[in-house]
């Protein structure tokens, strides 16, 4: 009956007096890019922590994969692929060495499994820079490698990106987008950069103070905030008939009893003011608004917003 | 057996190996040097068993258990070092295997150092020549101590390894290492059956006639009152207690 890939259940933690995850009920479909967005400190880490274990859960519950991962670490966690923040390698082996000791620890990865990580992320196979002399973008390749070495089904990606240079963030994107596309794999993945997820994700959950605000699809939250003309009538079942019939507009939503949004800003409002007024609807405000994204993150995290 | 091996591969072009072995080899070359300066009338030097069990006691008495001690620190501690623990749990390798692994590398290494000290007894026996026992008799009783130095210091160094599983530094297990040492080398023999060390000591004479001889310089000529028994069965259960305490305090520490 549930098809959610991971689906928390008030899923809370505490760092002594500090609640750092407050009852967060998060649910990421299958084939889907679930974006979990929010400031620095907001607690993405941590509830990622909690989904793989490396961290106790103070209260609530966890499902990965159809089944409640309490007990069943060892058969859930080998369909998962992850980097939590910085990946940690072993400083004085080379990037394929490292790799085929994480291969071999796994057992299931494919004989060419490594050589082919290391080309989907870009980086040479068999060369011999050792780990420690690696900048920061290849180390942070490493770890998409090592994440998807196995080729699981569903991958936790702790701010893949940071370290990138803008050119290293577009190719990470476009085969993140890749293996969710044309690979069917389930990402969750989290960003405090709300460009990035609203380039990639198909899902997201904004969390500020280890508080989940708001869970919903992008394209939702994308018509939520793209321009608009807000227009506050005094009846609404007439004002919809007027531009249903009159002006063939159908791409609008209501929000209460006395407002409605509609997302054709090139409509003639004059004429739509005219024609209401005629059909004795009392036409209170009509305004074009166009809130980005941004402002929205603002408005519901009540702070300065992220860049 | 790949998650043993996987530990050997990290520590592949590691300075730290080399300096050991190298270190290993200046203490077995020390005891060669004596037996070519000594002349074979002497007490001291008369029997193949005075140069092997001189090379045992320079490397097993002080020197084997600080490098198995530093080692078996920087084994566990590294990973967190390198921040490559969170990548091994999510595999998943538990905790319990992660441990065992490291103590079979901890053994690997210490058994590796006997058998280089024991190959280095019998070619500088070789050297220095005028050994008369030399033969496959005393070889093989050679053999057999450096195997049990080799596999029993590293079970009476669990409590260190226990240590070094639960700091979070160098220093703490490197200092508990030297004040572990201390006791035994004040009075080794009334610790024997008490102190893993100690005990370990307490066994040696009853693997190789040669051992004895080396036992009453060690402990003064003192009356050994412990059996060996005693001595094997403290150990053991000093060892198995520290591997349980181990075990636990790992699983209930986060990262
Ligand atoms: N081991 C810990 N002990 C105590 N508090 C912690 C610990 N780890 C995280 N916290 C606290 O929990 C809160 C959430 O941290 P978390 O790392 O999950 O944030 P984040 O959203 O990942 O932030 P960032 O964008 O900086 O990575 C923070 O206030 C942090 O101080
Ligand atoms: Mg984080």
């Amino acid at each position: 009956m549930c098809s959610y890939v991971i689906e928390t259940k008030r899923l809370t933690k505490k760092y002594g007096e500090q609640t750092a995850v407050n009852a967060v009920n998060i649910h990421v479909e299958k084939g889907r890019i679930y974006g979990l967005l929010g400031r620095n400190g907001a607690g993405k880490t941590t509830i990622m922590k909690m989904i793989l274990g490396l961290t106790p859960v103070t209260s609530g519950e966890i499902d990965v994969l159809g089944q409640n991962i309490k007990g069943r670490e060892k058969r859930v966690y080998p369909r998962i692929g992850a980097i939590i923040e910085t990946p940690g390698f072993y400083p004085n082996l080379t990037g394929t060495e490292n790799l085929e000791i994480f291969a071999k620890l796994r057992g299931t990865a494919a004989p060419n499994a490594v050589k082919n990580a290391l080309d989907i992320v870009g980086l040479p196979y068999r060369d011999k820079k050792l780990f420690s002399k690696y900048s920061l973008g290849m180390k942070q390749r490493l770890g998409i490698a090592n994440a998807i070495l196995h080729d699981p089904e569903l991958l936790i990606l702790d701010e893949p990106t940071n370290g990138l240079d803008p050119i290293g963030i577009a190719v990470v994107r476009d085969f993140i987008k890749d293996l969710s596309t044309e690979r069917g794999k389930t990402i969750l993945i989290s960003s405090h950069i709300l460009s990035e997820i609203a380039l990639l994700a198909d899902d997201v959950g904004i969390i500020d103070h280890g508080v989940l605000l708001e869970e919903n699809s992008m394209e939702t939250l994308k018509r939520k905030n793209s321009k608009y003309i807000l227009l506050q009538v005094s009846d609404i079942p007439k004002t919809s008939l007027v531009l249903e019939r009159q002006f063939g507009v159908t791409d609008y939503s209501v929000q209460d009893d006395h407002s409605l949004r509609i997302y054709n800003t090139s409509l003639d409002m004059a004429a739509v003011n005219k024609a209401l007024v005629v059909q004795d609807v009392a036409v209170i405000s009509s305004q074009l608004c166009n809130d980005t994204l941004e402002d929205y993150f603002k408005k519901i995290t009540g702070g300065e917003g992220i860049a | 057996m790949t998650i043993i091996f996987t530990e050997i591969l990290k520590w592949k072009r590691n300075k730290t190996v080399w300096g050991i072995f190298i270190l290993t080899a200046i203490l077995g070359v020390f005891a060669v040097e004596r037996a070519c300066n000594i002349s074979r009338s002497s007490p001291l030097m008369d029997s193949f068993g005075d140069l092997y069990t001189l090379a045992f006691k320079n490397l097993t008495s002080l020197f084997l258990p600080i490098v198995l001690g530093m080692f078996a620190t920087t084994l566990f501690f590294d990973e967190q070092k390198n921040d490559t623990l969170k990548g091994l749990l999510i595999i998943p390798v538990s905790k319990a295997q992660l441990y065992f692994s490291k103590i079979a590398v901890v053994i690997l290494m210490s058994l590796g150092l006997c058998l280089f000290t024991f190959v280095i007894c019998i070619v500088g026996g070789l050297i220095a020549g005028g050994f008369t026992d030399l033969n496959t008799e005393t070889i093989l009783q050679a053999g057999l101590l450096f195997l049990a130095g080799g596999a029993l210091i590293p079970v009476a160094m669990l409590p260190i390894i226990f240590l070094a599983t639960l700091s979070k530094g160098y220093i703490l297990p490197i200092g508990a290492v030297l004040l572990y040492l201390v006791p035994v080398v004040l009075v080794p023999s009334q610790l024997m059956g008490l102190h893993p060390l100690a005990s370990v000591m307490g066994i040696y004479p009853h693997i190789s006639p040669a051992a004895i001889e080396m036992a009453n310089s060690w402990t003064g000529n003192a009356v050994i009152t412990a059996s060996p028994m005693t001595c094997s069965v403290s150990l053991l259960a000093i060892g198995i207690i520290s591997i349980i305490v181990s075990v636990i305090v790992l699983q209930k520490k986060t990262f």
